[in-house]
C-alpha cells in the first residue's frame, strides 16, 4: 500500500486549500505525551487538584459551545510543559502543541474563511466549511444524502465517512495490492452508483460500517487529511457531515448563523440542556457539534418505520454498533482529559494502562478482575 | 422434509454431476496473503459477533465461571479461527452477493461442558480436562444449528457457517483434526447453499482468514472451485512465528495477525467476564423510553472510572 510517505514523520508546513487556521502538525499524538508525562511526574503521590480540567485550560468560555481557544493554557506555564515539548518528535513550539490539543479533543470551529477554507462543490459556504473541515468530498456528501433522505442525515454522515474513507484507500493503494489489503472498490463503486438505499447491498452497509467503526475505536492520530491539514478525529468528522448536512436542508425560523458566521442571537441554540434549537455549526466547536450530534441521531432514530425495513432499517441495523461508539467516543475523551487526574490520584491508572491511553475504545469499559 | 438417505444421495449426485460438468472448466481459488487496516477490522468484527455470541448465551445459561473456567474460555474464543467470505453471482442479469462468517471450533455448548467436566489441579494449574483435538458429533452439530439464536439473524444475503453433518463426498476436510476449521466451515455451507439453489454455482469468492489456511482447507478450497466452477481468492493472515516471514508482505501480514490478536483479545477480556454490564446496541434502533432510560444507565455504569 503507498502509504503517506510522512504519515509517520512529524511535519509541519502549509499545504494550500482547505485549512485557514487549522494546525498542519501531523506525526504526533501531543495528548498521549502530556498525559504519560504527568502520570509519570506523579507516580504514586497524588495529583495536586487545584488545576481546572484540561479541557477548560483550553478554551476561554468552556460553558459557550462557540467558546474561541486559548492559545496559552494555564498547564504551560508548569515547570513540566517544556519537558513534554522536548519529547515530542518533530520539535513542535508551544504555540504548535498546544494547536494539535485543540484539533483533536474537538475545540476548534469551521467557521467559512477563518477557521476553514470551503472546497468547491457544497453549494454554500456553511456548508462547505462544515463537510471540508471533515474531509469528505462533494459528490460523496450529497450522493449518501440522496440515498437516505434528510430524514436520515445522522447516518448519511456516517456512511458519507466510511465512503471517504474507502476512496482514499483506493487512491493510494495499488490496485494489484487492493484486494490483499482487504480494500473493496467494488463496494465505492456500487454505492456511487445506487439510486435508491435498496440498491445498496447488505454487504456493501455492513462493510462501510466495519470500516467506520474501526475507525472510531482505533483512530490514527496526527494522520493527514486531503486538505493537508491535520485529521479530525473519525467521531467529530462525522458529526460536522451531519452539521452540514443540517444547515444545507435549510431553516424554517431562521438561518442560525449572522453572514459573518457567528451565532445569531435569539436564533442559534445556546447548546444549553433544555435549548433544543440547532446550533450556528460552523461557529461551534466540533465538541459541541457533536453533543448536538448525538440528540439529533437519537431524534432521527424515532423516524424509522417498519415498512421502510429494507432501506433505512438495515441501514439503521449496521449502524447501531456504530452509532453507541458515535456516542461514547467523546465521554471516552473526556474520560482521559478530565478524569485522567483522578485515576492517577486513585492510583488506579498505572504505566502498563497508561501506554494504552492511546486506544481511545480502551475506556468503554474497565477490565474487571477475574 | 426430504428423506435423510435420499437427501444424502441427492447431494452426492450433485457433486458427481457437478464435476462432470466442471471437467470443461474448473474453477480455482487462491490461497493469498492478506494485510492492512481493512483486514484487521473485517475480522475484528466477526470475532466481536462470536464473543457476543458466548456472552448472550452465558446470560441466557445463567452462567459464571471461576478463574479457571474463564481461562478455558478465553483460549476458546481468543485461540479460535475467524473467516468470513463474500460469494458474488450473477442471477436474472443481475449481481448478488452473500456473505458467509464462521469461526473454527465446535459449538459454545461443547466448551461449556468443557468447563464443567473439567478436573481442576491440585496446584491450580488449568489441568487436563480439556480436550484437545476437536472431533465433530452429530450432537455437537446439532447443538452449533441450535445456537443460531445467539448470532445475529441470517438473512438471504449474510449468513453464518456452522458446522455441518457431516458427508463423504464434496467438499470434505481430509484431515479430521480441521473439520471444524472455519473456512472449511463457510466452504461447506456455500456447497449447501448450491444444492438447496440459495446460491447459484460458478460464482466468484472472496475472502478472509484470520490464521494460514492448512493443507485440508486448501485441499477443500481446491474441491469447491472444480466442484461449483467458483473462481476467487482467499486471503490469509500469518501468525508470527509460525513461519519465517519471506518478504514485505509476510511481515505486514505478521503485524496484521498481531493487531487483530490483540484487539480480539482486548475485547473478550472486557466482554467475557461475569461482571460485564452490556450496552445496549438496539437503544436507537428501538427508541422506547424504558429502554432508552436502561441504556443510559448502562452507558453511565459503564462510564464510572475502573475500580470505582
Amino acid at each position: 500500500m503507498v502509504r503517506w510517505p510522512l504519515a509517520l514523520a512529524t511535519a509541519s508546513f502549509v499545504v494550500g486549500g482547505g485549512n485557514a487556521y487549522a494546525t498542519n502538525t501531523v506525526g504526533v499524538d501531543v495528548f498521549s505525551h502530556l498525559q504519560r508525562e504527568r502520570i509519570a511526574r506523579v507516580g504514586d503521590e497524588p495529583l495536586p487538584r487545584a488545576q481546572d480540567p484540561l479541557v477548560d485550560q483550553l478554551l476561554i468560555e468552556p460553558s459557550s459551545p462557540y467558546s474561541a481557544t486559548r492559545a496559552d493554557p494555564a498547564f504551560t506555564n508548569d515547570v513540566e510543559w517544556p519537558e513534554v515539548l522536548a519529547q515530542l518528535p518533530g520539535r513542535l513550539s508551544s504555540g504548535e502543541a498546544v494547536a494539535v490539543l485543540h484539533w483533536d479533543l474537538g475545540l476548534t470551529r469551521a467557521r467559512p474563511g477563518q477557521d476553514i477554507l470551503p472546497r468547491d462543490g457544497f453549494r454554500d459556504p456553511f456548508v462547505g466549511a462544515s463537510a471540508t473541515k471533515a474531509d469528505v468530498d462533494a459528490d460523496i456528501f450529497w450522493h449518501m444524502v440522496d440515498l437516505t433522505g434528510f430524514r436520515h442525515s445522522t447516518k448519511a454522515a456516517t456512511y458519507a465517512v466510511a465512503m471517504q474513507i474507502l476512496r482514499r484507500q483506493l487512491l493510494e493503494s495499488d490496485p494489484g495490492r487492493q484486494a490483499s489489503l482487504g480494500i473493496d472498490g467494488e463496494v465505492f463503486r456500487r454505492v456511487m452508483k445506487a439510486v435508491h438505499l435498496d440498491q445498496v447491498t447488505t454487504y456493501d452497509m455492513e462493510y462501510l460500517a466495519t470500516l467506520v467503526q474501526h475507525r472510531l475505536i482505533h483512530w490514527q492520530v496526527g494522520d493527514r487529511a486531503t486538505t493537508g491539514a491535520r485529521a479530525l478525529p473519525t467521531v467529530f468528522r462525522v458529526a460536522r457531515v451531519a452539521a452540514a448536512y443540517r444547515d444545507a436542508q435549510g431553516y424554517l425560523n431562521g438561518y442560525p448563523c449572522n453572514p459573518a458566521a457567528t451565532p445569531r442571537v435569539g436564533t442559534a441554540g445556546t447548546g444549553a440542556e433544555e435549548d433544543d434549537r440547532p446550533l450556528c455549526f460552523v461557529a461551534a466547536t466540533d465538541r459541541a457539534v457533536h453533543r448536538w450530534y448525538v440528540d439529533e441521531s437519537d431524534r432521527q432514530a424515532r423516524w424509522v418505520p417498519e415498512r421502510e425495513a429494507d432501506g433505512i432499517g438495515r441501514l439503521a441495523g449496521f449502524l447501531s454498533a456504530v452509532l453507541v461508539l458515535l456516542d461514547l467516543a467523546p465521554i471516552v475523551e473526556m474520560f482521559e482529559a478530565v478524569a485522567a487526574d483522578d485515576l492517577v490520584t486513585a492510583k488506579l491508572f498505572t504505566s502498563t494502562e497508561a501506554d494504552v491511553a492511546a486506544e481511545r475504545a480502551d475506556r468503554l469499559f474497565c477490565p474487571l478482575p477475574e | 422434509m426430504m428423506h435423510r438417505t435420499s437427501f444424502h444421495c441427492f447431494r452426492l449426485g450433485v457433486f458427481a454431476l457437478a464435476l462432470l460438468a466442471s471437467a470443461a472448466h474448473a474453477g480455482k481459488i487462491d490461497i493469498q496473503i492478506g494485510f492492512g487496516d481493512n483486514v484487521v477490522a473485517m475480522l475484528d468484527s466477526e470475532s466481536t459477533l462470536f464473543a457476543d455470541a458466548y456472552r448472550t448465551a452465558m446470560t441466557d445459561k445463567g452462567l459464571k465461571f471461576n478463574r479457571a473456567g474463564n481461562s478455558v474460555l478465553t483460549r476458546a474464543t481468543q485461540g479460535s479461527t475467524v473467516a468470513r467470505v463474500e460469494y458474488i453471482y450473477t442471477q436474472n442479469g443481475l449481481e448478488y452477493s452473500k456473505y458467509y462468517y464462521a469461526r473454527s471450533g465446535p459449538a459454545m455448548e461443547v466448551t461449556f461442558d468443557r468447563i464443567a467436566h473439567r478436573a481442576p489441579a491440585s496446584d491450580g494449574s488449568p489441568g487436563t480436562g480439556e480436550s484437545t483435538a476437536y472431533e465433530i458429533t452429530d450432537d455437537d452439530i446439532a447443538k452449533d444449528i441450535a445456537e443460531g439464536k445467539f448470532y445475529p439473524r441470517d438473512t438471504s444475503r449474510r449468513t453464518r457457517a456452522p458446522n455441518l453433518k457431516k458427508v463423504d463426498n464434496g467438499v470434505v476436510a481430509n484431515d479430521a483434526k480441521h473439520a471444524g476449521d472455519a473456512e472449511l466451515k463457510i466452504f461447506r455451507k456455500i456447497e449447501s447453499d448450491i444444492a438447496t439453489k440459495a446460491v447459484p454455482r460458478g460464482g466468484k469468492l472472496v475472502g478472509y482468514v484470520s490464521k494460514a489456511v492448512c493443507s485440508s482447507c486448501e485441499n477443500a478450497a481446491k474441491l469447491l472451485a472444480e466442484a461449483y466452477d467458483i473462481d476467487g481468492s482467499l486471503y490469509q493472515l500469518l501468525e508470527r512465528g509460525s513461519e519465517p516471514p519471506i518478504d514485505a508482505m509476510a511481515i505486514e501480514s505478521q503485524k496484521s495477525s498481531s493487531a487483530l490478536k490483540l484487539r480480539r483479545q482486548e475485547y473478550i477480556k472486557t466482554h467475557l467476564t461475569n461482571r460485564f454490564v452490556p450496552l445496549d446496541r438496539t437503544a436507537r434502533v428501538v427508541p422506547d423510553p424504558i429502554e432508552r432510560l436502561e441504556a443510559e444507565e448502562a452507558r453511565e455504569m459503564t462510564a464510572v472510572p475502573c475500580g470505582e
